[in-house]
């Protein structure tokens, strides 16, 4: 028990970052900032029921639209769960020190399962339980106050039922990364296949877009239909049916709900029973192949080399860039991450205006759609530069030779990010291509060119600051060791400005587009706000890279 | 990119559409108020094919005087008016006093806030007893300023322009309407 509490203790550490419990200052700071984020999301559920229940839904069909949201959620956190286990538990690095640990694979299996479970207890706690809060708020009335502290109890159960499920499914999801990891074509294969589907989707999506949409006229069909739809979905998902009612109770005749019921009581229970039948099926099937499946991942066989390449020179820049490329081609997880960004933000936007295109919209309308659509076109692409937040960390232990290559260190670095500095350009020349083609009546072609040299302006001063931020507060010991960071602080700094600066653009392209003197004069001011913005923060990133890099 | 962000991105996505389907389509801002887009003249009510002539009796003396009259409201279109009874006519001079157009005027779109309209005249042609005695009209316009009298105290042409008392929501709005009374190419005959 003591060797788990410590190995557990130890993961833990090394997971979640706990510099917020060093002083009293940070701590406090840190219970604000996260009751402060519980209540803005419970706050955004409220008003989304509140708009749900105000336009298309009843109140008695809240449960029904809960049924779908919770098995939303709760089947996205069973599909990462599963690829993050199979990760933490089979190619992790710190299973090469763990392994030499004196404890046996079964206690290292049971703390890698506990570790993961409070991740995930910690993570369902601040999505999932505040949006039931706000649900239980809404509908207080009827589910009575007695719904908040139940749904508290209950999400501890889940998180554990969620993990072991995956846990049990990470066996074969193994066997399939094995061979993806095996046979690189696959992935790609796999790739193309899903952006075929992103295409055949999106003619079947356009397909169904009315000529004319007018939301106050379809609200009556779409309403029957939601509501049928809602209904049918309790009979589908017969599991978080039960969950749904474990959490609100039983109707009573007075049409409110109660939780102090024999049924309750009953649903609890199958709960807890369902939470330790995993559990041994996990102990019983899962962890007997821990250890092989673990160790296999870090032991290889070297091939054999049959014909050398001869080892071409190059200039330092090109030869830097052609590495990082290299690299990031071979990371599938990287390229592809990010080529499935850069290839959905064209098909986004063009769904976008085809969807604006059928809507009679006024002249504020109008103007509203074109802010819309740069906030799109702005948005996936910044919030995909979390991924360059942890790019330098990422490196782990190696990242600290970048200080002895006796060049200047901001080739090195630059290169790094010239696959991301290059690449999203034509995605973003496409999302304006794409745009222009609803627009053309109202945007030049030079108010495009000048809108497209916008939002690459914006994408590049986001990659540098994201760059900067990783490199200023550097997460590498994270990195070495368990191979992931949980909590990222550079990756949520990133993500935040991501949509900070969307919106600060999406905002003032509102009002510049409304204003006269018109399109070309607004499109030339927001470039030149990008612009300023670009040197500013370059102008930043290259005083700080000498600053870190060249001791004086 | 981490679940959540995938979440709000959604979210976002879905609120651009419907914050667009159901403000951009309902909201107003900038054109809460209507304004005039089009005047069109109303010649009694509807437009008469032909010219009509009327005959009129000056100073207790039978006199017909045939005369047609027609206003031009652009180069192609002109519009028969209705002719007043008081009409002083000056044989010796070949002219005639006195001849009162009644026009009336509708604008569009029927819910413009203002629908007031203007008139602008040849000040020259303009009566006034103190500024211009000469002036061949006067001018009346009723009190809903959709409708106008123009009396003519000699033969003459006139062109005004009729424009909304309140311009906006685009291009300025402006009808030009010219009335000519002409004496018809006919000998005046008197009957005993």
């Amino acid at each position: 028990m003591g060797q788990l509490k410590a190995l557990v203790l130890m993961q833990l550490k090394d997971k979640l970052d706990f510099g917020f419990m060093n002083t009293k200052r940070t701590l406090i700071r840190k219970i604000v900032f996260t009751l402060l984020k519980f209540a803005i999301t419970a706050a955004a559920c409220y008003l989304v029921n509140l708009i749900l229940t105000l336009f298309i839904f009843n109140a008695s069909d809240e449960p029904k639209i809960m049924i779908f949201v919770l098995a939303l959620l709760l089947v996205i956190s069973l599909v990462s769960c599963t690829i993050e286990l199979v990760r933490a538990l089979y190619f992790a690095d710190d299973n090469r020190v763990l392994i030499t640990f004196p404890v046996s694979a079964n206690v290292i299996f049971i703390s890698k399962i506990i570790v993961y479970y409070i991740y995930e207890l910690i993570r369902e706690y601040m999505l999932i339980l505040p949006i039931l809060v706000g649900f239980g708020i809404f509908n207080m009335a009827r589910f009575t106050f007695w719904f908040i502290p139940w749904s508290f109890i209950v999400m501890l159960f889940v998180p554990c039922i969620v993990v072991l499920a995956a846990a049990l499914i990470s066996i074969p999801s193994l066997f399939v990364a094995r061979f993806a990891n095996k046979h690189p074509t696959t992935k790609l294969v796999l790739f193309f296949i899903l952006a075929g589907a992103v295409v055949w989707a999106t003619v079947a999506v356009v397909g169904v877009i009315p000529e004319n949409l007018d939301f106050t006229k379809i609200v009556p069909p779409l309403r029957r239909a939601l509501v049928d739809f809602f209904g049918r979905i309790g009979k589908y998902l017969p599991p978080v049916a039960a969950l749904v009612d474990l959490l609100t109770g039983e109707q009573n005749k007075s049409l409110t709900y109660s939780i102090f019921t024999t049924r309750t009581a009953m649903y609890f229970g199958i709960l807890v029973l369902s939470a330790v039948v995993l559990f041994a099926a996990t102990y019983f099937v899962s962890r007997p192949l821990f250890f092989r499946m673990m160790s296999k991942s870090f032991e290889f066989e070297k091939k054999a080399i049959n014909k050398a390449k001869l080892n071409k020179k190059h200039g330092r820049l090109y030869a830097f860039t052609l590495k990082e490329f290299r690299l990031c081609i071979l990371n599938t997880d990287v390229s592809l991450s990010f080529l499935t960004v850069y290839m959905l933000v064209p098909v986004m936007i063009f769904i976008l205006n085809k969807l604006y295109s059928a809507i009679n919209t006024r002249l504020a309308g109008q103007v509203m759609t074109y802010a819309f659509s740069l906030l799109i076109m702005l948005l996936p692409m910044l919030a995909s530069n979390g991924m360059i937040a942890k790019l330098f960390s990422s490196e782990g232990r190696a990242a600290y030779m970048k200080k002895t290559e006796p060049v200047n260190i901001l080739e090195p670095i630059f290169a790094k990010l010239s696959f991301f500095l290059i690449l999203s350009v034509p995605s973003m020349i496409a999302s304006v291509i794409v745009f222009g083609s609803f627009v053309h009546e109202s945007f030049d072609w030079y108010d495009l060119a000048l809108l497209a040299g916008t939002i690459i302006l914006v994408q590049w001063a986001h990659i540098l600051y994201s760059a900067l931020t990783d490199i200023m507060n550097p997460q590498n010991e994270q990195y070495a060791t368990v191979g992931e960071s949980a909590q990222n602080p550079n990756e949520n700094k990133s993500t935040l400005t991501a949509f900070i600066l969307s919106a600060f653009f999406a905002f003032f392209g509102y009002v510049l587009f409304g204003e006269n003197p018109g399109i070309t004069g607004a499109v030339v001011k927001l470039f030149l706000i990008a612009a300023v913005l670009f040197g500013v923060t370059t102008f930043i990133f290259v005083k700080s890279i000498k600053a870190y890099y060249y001791e004086k | 990119m981490k679940k959540s962000v995938i979440l709000l991105i959604i979210i976002v996505y879905v609120a651009s559409v419907l914050m667009v389907g159901l403000l951009g389509v309902k909201m107003n801002l900038g054109e809460q108020v209507k304004y005039v887009t089009q005047i069109e003249y109303l010649p009694d009510g509807e437009l008469k094919a032909e010219t009509e002539e009327k005959k009129t009796y000056v100073s207790g003396t039978k006199r017909e005087i045939v005369y047609s009259s027609r206003y031009k409201v652009s180069d192609t279109e002109m519009y028969d008016v209705v002719i007043g009874d008081n009409i002083v006519y000056d044989e010796a001079n070949e002219t005639f006093e006195a001849v009162t157009f009644e026009i009336n005027f509708r604008t569009y779109p029927d819910d413009a806030k203002t629908k007031t309209l203007k008139f602008s005249f040849e000040e020259d042609k303009l009566y006034d007893k103190d500024k211009n005695p000469s002036g061949s009209i006067s001018v009346e316009k009723d009190s809903k300023g959709d409708s106008l009298t123009v009396t003519f105290l000699k033969n003459d042409s006139v062109t005004f322009k009729v424009t909304p008392t309140v311009q906006g929501g685009g291009a300025d709005v402006s009808l030009y309407v010219k009335i000519t009374t002409v004496k018809k190419n006919k000998t005046p005959s008197v009957t005993n």
